[in-house]
C-alpha cells in the first residue's frame, strides 16, 4: 500500500513541549496498586501513562528444579511476557523469542543484587511479569511493579529498586518516554537505581551517544529513577 | 492439592445440596463485567467471578480473504494461563489448557451460527478483517470456560473497527481510505453469540460453576453452548469419568436456563456500561 508522506514529526517543540504535552523532564503520572492476585505470594499492577504492567511474586518456595538450586542463596526467575494485544499491531510473541528472554535474565539479574537471597539458601523466587499495553518504558515500569509486588510479598531487599527510561528527542535529553518516541530512532536509555545509596543497578543502551551526551542522559535518568521512588513511596 | 478429607466435605456438601460457599448445586456467583480498559485493542473487557480474572482484548487487522470464503472476515482465538494464576503455568505447563481452551472459544464464535463475519469483507474475494480474540488468564478461581466465553462475548460487542474504503488512486495504486468521521465505527452485532455452561459432576450430581477445589473433586464435566434462543451450540465432554447418557440428557437441559439467565445479565451490564461512556 502507499501512504501519503508523513511530515517531519516535531517530537518537542521551540517552546519544549512533548507530543503528550510533556516537558522534557517529566514523567508521566503513575498509578498502582499491591495485591491485585489472590494465588500469588505478593503481586503489583502499575500504570505509567499507558504502559500497564502487573506482576506476581511466588516465593521464596523449594525450588522447583534440584539442579538449578544453590546451596546458600535463593534463585529468582523471571518469566516475562506480553499480551497480543498491548501494541498498536497485534504481536503474538513465543515465550522462547530473543528479546524477551534476554529483557527476563536483565531483570532476575538485577533484583539478584537487591534481594536478600542468601536468607533463603535452596529456595526459588518466582517473578512473573506481564505487559498489559505497552507505549514505552516497558522494562522500566517492569522493574518498578515487581520492586512492589517483592515488597507486597514481604521479601527483604536492600533498598527499593526504581526505574526510569531517558531518551534524546531533537538533541534535547527527555524522560521517560513513550511509544512513539521510543520509535523516533533516538537513544533509549533504562537505568534501575537505588534510592537511598543512589547507586545503580541497570543501565542498558544499543545505540552511538557522544560520551557528554551520554553523562547528561545518565543523570538524567537517575534523577528520573529518584523521582519515581518518591512518587510510588507517597502512594 | 486438596486433601482426601476435604473432597469428601466437597462431595458431601454437593449430595446434601450446600457447597462449601453455601451455594447450591445451581447457584452461579456474581460477576462483575468491565470493558473498553485496553484503548489500544480495539475491544477489551475485563470478567472477575470469584477470584477469577480474565483479560480479553481484541485485535482487527486485514488480511486476505479465504478462498473458501471470499466474502466474510475472519476469527482467530488464543487463550494464555499466566504464570500468575498459578505457578504450573510457566513455560510450557499451560499449553494444553490453552489449547483445549482456544478450541472451545472458536467453536462458540465461529460463523456461520453465532457471529456474522460477512459486514467484516472489505472487498470481496481480496482483503477482509481479521479478527484476533486474545484472552489472559491472569487469576484462577475455577470454571475458565464459562469465564472466557462471557468475557470474549462482551470484549467482542466492545469491539469497535474503523469504516474503511479501498480505493485506486491517481497512479492506479490500491489505498486505504480512512472515514473521516472518528465516531464512524463497525461494531459486532454479539446477540446470537452463546455463552458455555459446565456443568461438573461431583458425588452423583451436578453443580455449575465450580470453584477450583471442586474441580480437584470432579468426575467427569460437560461444557455446553447455550443461545439467546435457548438452543444448545456446542457440547463438549471432560474430565476421565464416564456419564450415563440419561444423565448426559438432563444435564443439558438444565443449562439452558442457566445460560438464558448468564446472557441477560451481560446484557444488562453491557448496556449499562454503554449508557454510561457513550464516546471513547
Amino acid at each position: 500500500f502507499v501512504c501519503s508522506n508523513m511530515s517531519r514529526v516535531e517530537y518537542l517543540t521551540p517552546e519544549g513541549y512533548r507530543l503528550d504535552g510533556r516537558k522534557a523532564t517529566e514523567l508521566r503520572r503513575i498509578k498502582s496498586r499491591l495485591g491485585v492476585f489472590s494465588r500469588a505470594d505478593g503481586s503489583a499492577y502499575i500504570e505509567q501513562g499507558n504502559t500497564k504492567v502487573i506482576v506476581a511474586v511466588y516465593g521464596p518456595r523449594e525450588a522447583a528444579i534440584r539442579s538449578k538450586s544453590k546451596h546458600d542463596h535463593a534463585v529468582i526467575n523471571v518469566e516475562f511476557t506480553q499480551a497480543p494485544f498491548a501494541t498498536g499491531d497485534r504481536k503474538k510473541k513465543g515465550k522462547s523469542d530473543r528479546r524477551t528472554i534476554e529483557d527476563s535474565l536483565l531483570i532476575k539479574q538485577t533484583f539478584e543484587s537487591v534481594v536478600l537471597t542468601s536468607l533463603y539458601p535452596r529456595s526459588q523466587i518466582d517473578l512473573y511479569i506481564q505487559i498489559l499495553q505497552s507505549d514505552g518504558s516497558v522494562l522500566a515500569a517492569s522493574i518498578n511493579a515487581a520492586t512492589l509486588a517483592l515488597i507486597d510479598a514481604g521479601i527483604p531487599m536492600r533498598d527499593m529498586l526504581c526505574a526510569c527510561t531517558a531518551g534524546v528527542l531533537n538533541g534535547t535529553p527527555v524522560l521517560d518516554i513513550n511509544y512513539i518516541e521510543q520509535n523516533a530512532g533516538g537513544p533509549e536509555l533504562p537505568v534501575a537505581v537505588l534510592p537511598h545509596s543512589g547507586g545503580v543497578v541497570l543501565l542498558e543502551m544499543n545505540s552511538r551517544v557522544p560520551l557528554d551526551l551520554f553523562e547528561r542522559l545518565s543523570k538524567l535518568a537517575c534523577d528520573g529513577a529518584k523521582a519515581v521512588y518518591n512518587l510510588l513511596q507517597s502512594e | 492439592h486438596i486433601s482426601p478429607s476435604e473432597r469428601y466435605f466437597l462431595e458431601q456438601g454437593v449430595v446434601v445440596g450446600v457447597r462449601a460457599d453455601g451455594r447450591g448445586r445451581m447457584g452461579y456467583r456474581p460477576f462483575s463485567l468491565e470493558t473498553g480498559l485496553m484503548p489500544v485493542a480495539n475491544g477489551s473487557a475485563r470478567l472477575r467471578i470469584g477470584t477469577t480474572d480474565i483479560l480479553v482484548g481484541v485485535k482487527a487487522e486485514l488480511a486476505e480473504v479465504d478462498p473458501e470464503r471470499p466474502n466474510q472476515g475472519k476469527i482467530v482465538c488464543s487463550v494464555e494461563c499466566c504464570p500468575s494464576a498459578s505457578p504450573e503455568f510457566e513455560g510450557r505447563g499451560a499449553e494444553y489448557l490453552n489449547a483445549e481452551l482456544a478450541q472451545a472459544l472458536e467453536r462458540i464464535l465461529s460463523p456461520p451460527t453465532s457471529l456474522d463475519l460477512t459486514h467484516l469483507c472489505v472487498t470481496p474475494g481480496e482483503k477482509c478483517w481479521i479478527i484476533y480474540v486474545d484472552a489472559l488468564v491472569l487469576d484462577s478461581g475455577g470454571n475458565l470456560f464459562d469465564a472466557l466465553s462471557i468475557a470474549s462475548r462482551a470484549a467482542l460487542h466492545d469491539t469497535r473497527i474503523p469504516k474503511i474504503k479501498m480505493v485506486t488512486n491517481e497512479k492506479g495504486q490500491v489505498e486505504i481510505d480512512l472515514s473521516d468521521d472518528p465516531d464512524q465505527f463497525l461494531r459486532l452485532d454479539v446477540g446470537p453469540v452463546p455463552v458455555l455452561v459446565t456443568l461438573t459432576h461431583i458425588g452423583g450430581f451436578h453443580v455449575v460453576d465450580a470453584t477450583m477445589a471442586e474441580e480437584q473433586c470432579m468426575h467427569a464435566r460437560v461444557t455446553v453452548g447455550v443461545n439467546k434462543a435457548g438452543a444448545l451450540c456446542a457440547i463438549n465432554k471432560g474430565g476421565v469419568g464416564g456419564i450415563a447418557a440419561g444423565t448426559i440428557d438432563q444435564m443439558l437441559k438444565a443449562c439452558v436456563p442457566i445460560g438464558l439467565d448468564i446472557l441477560s445479565k451481560m446484557d444488562t451490564l453491557l448496556l449499562k456500561e454503554e449508557q454510561t461512556q457513550p464516546d471513547k
